[in-house]
């Protein structure tokens, strides 16, 4: 049998609520109501994600409600994001909508996660210091690719 | 009475057969092979055991491999049991394999179980 | 069924739902009109076109599809139209479909029938 690695993709029509346990990477093209831990986890674009997501890597190209806490975060043209952000770096496209609290988490570990293939640069934004409390994120926002 | 002039039977020298137009009541016990072909209703104890398409049994089957390509309502206790396109099934499955061919008719509880027939 | 499946899992489709690898999902599934592939662990109810469950796949709960494949483990209620089980499979429980086809070398324990039409 073709080794597919454990790589799980809740598809474009599809609805899940409940719990996820032991997840790696996560690709979510539905709707998925749920708390999840993982090492990478993308949004698409017509996905929504609403609960708790702790990972390694986050992209975010559709719509996620809840608190996020990961290492690096990437808020593509298309990202809707509402609740609580605790990124180490964050990387945010013109055309992004966040609506939450952001918070540069300093106490995770420094490393970068390992190479993520959405071409995210593990440099982190300048003035990322600077968001801490309120809402709005330095309008230095990078063409990710 | 095995000369020219006789009609060939399907199964072999030592098989039984029971022919499609056999009515019977009451069980059938056998130890050679047994091609089922009529209609009984009662049981039939078997070592290898065909119910061809004709066939229709209303009664407990054991047997050690079944072969059902017709209709029976009862329990099956056997080692192997395999269901083809054409089989009808109702009643209670207790066997250690089995096989089911698309097509086929089943309403059944399964058990899983192993039966040496002596 | 099963050359479908792989042809899908060589290139995962976005529209298809896969739970792979050591996953354990446990909630409500809904898969919409579009197949559900599970090789991970999956407890609750799924609603989908298909379902195939792969060799290392473990489901418990309750299915209702089109079709389902069993090539790993099952157990709870099963209501499909088609049902495939094969040598790897497993299938503990009531299973109501309609179209059956199983393997020499599954295990099939509990019940099977015709799936039960709901009288207007």
């Amino acid at each position: 049998m073709d080794k597919l690695g454990s790589k799980t993709i809740i598809g474009a029509s599809a609805t899940f609520t409940g719990k996820i346990a032991n997840a790696s990477v996560v690709e979510v093209h539905g709707k998925v109501n749920a708390d999840l831990i993982a090492e990478k986890v993308t949004i698409g674009e017509a996905g929504r994600f609403d609960g708790a997501i702790r990972a390694d890597l986050v992209v975010v190209s559709g719509h996620y409600e809840g608190k996020m806490q990961a290492g690096s975060i990437w808020a593509t043209a298309t990202a809707s994001i509402s609740g609580k952000l605790h990124y180490e770096t964050l990387q945010m496209d013109r055309g992004a909508a966040l609506n939450c609290h952001i918070v540069h988490n300093w106490r995770a570990k420094a490393d970068d996660p390992e190479q993520s293939n959405a071409g995210n640069s593990d440099v982190p934004l300048p003035d990322a210091s600077n968001s801490a409390k309120t809402g709005t994120v330095p309008s230095s926002s990078k063409k990710g690719v | 009475m095995f000369g020219k002039n006789s009609v060939s039977p399907v199964a072999a020298p030592n098989h039984s057969q029971i022919n499609e137009d056999v009515r019977i009541s009451g069980s059938i016990t056998v130890s050679q092979p047994l091609v089922m072909a009529g209609q009984l209703d009662g049981d039939i104890k078997a070592g290898e055991l065909h119910i061809a398409s004709t066939a229709i049994v209303s009664g407990d089957v054991t047997a050690q491999n079944v072969t059902i390509d017709g209709r029976v309502y009862g329990v099956i206790v056997a080692d192997a049991v395999y269901l083809s396109a054409t089989a009808h099934f109702e009643g209670q499955l207790n066997c250690h394999g089995i096989a089911i061919d698309n097509g086929a008719y089943v309403d059944a509880k399964f058990i899983k179980e192993t039966v040496t027939n002596g | 069924m099963l050359a479908k499946s792989h042809e899908q899992m060589t290139n995962l489709h976005e529209d298809t739902t896969y739970i792979l690898g050591e996953l354990i999902m446990e909630g409500s599934l809904d898969g919409g009109n579009n197949p559900i592939v599970i090789d991970g662990q999956f407890n609750g109810d799924i609603t989908a076109s298909d379902v195939i469950i792969l060799e290392q796949g473990k489901v418990t709960g309750a299915i209702n599809t089109q079709t389902v494949v069993i090539n790993g483990y099952f157990k709870g209620n099963l209501v499909c139209e088609s049902l495939t089980v094969t040598s790897t499979g497993i299938v503990e429980g009531e299973v109501q479909a309609n179209a059956l086809s199983i393997d020499l070398g599954a295990e099939v324990i509990g019940s099977i029938s015709r799936v039960k039409k709901e009288s207007n």
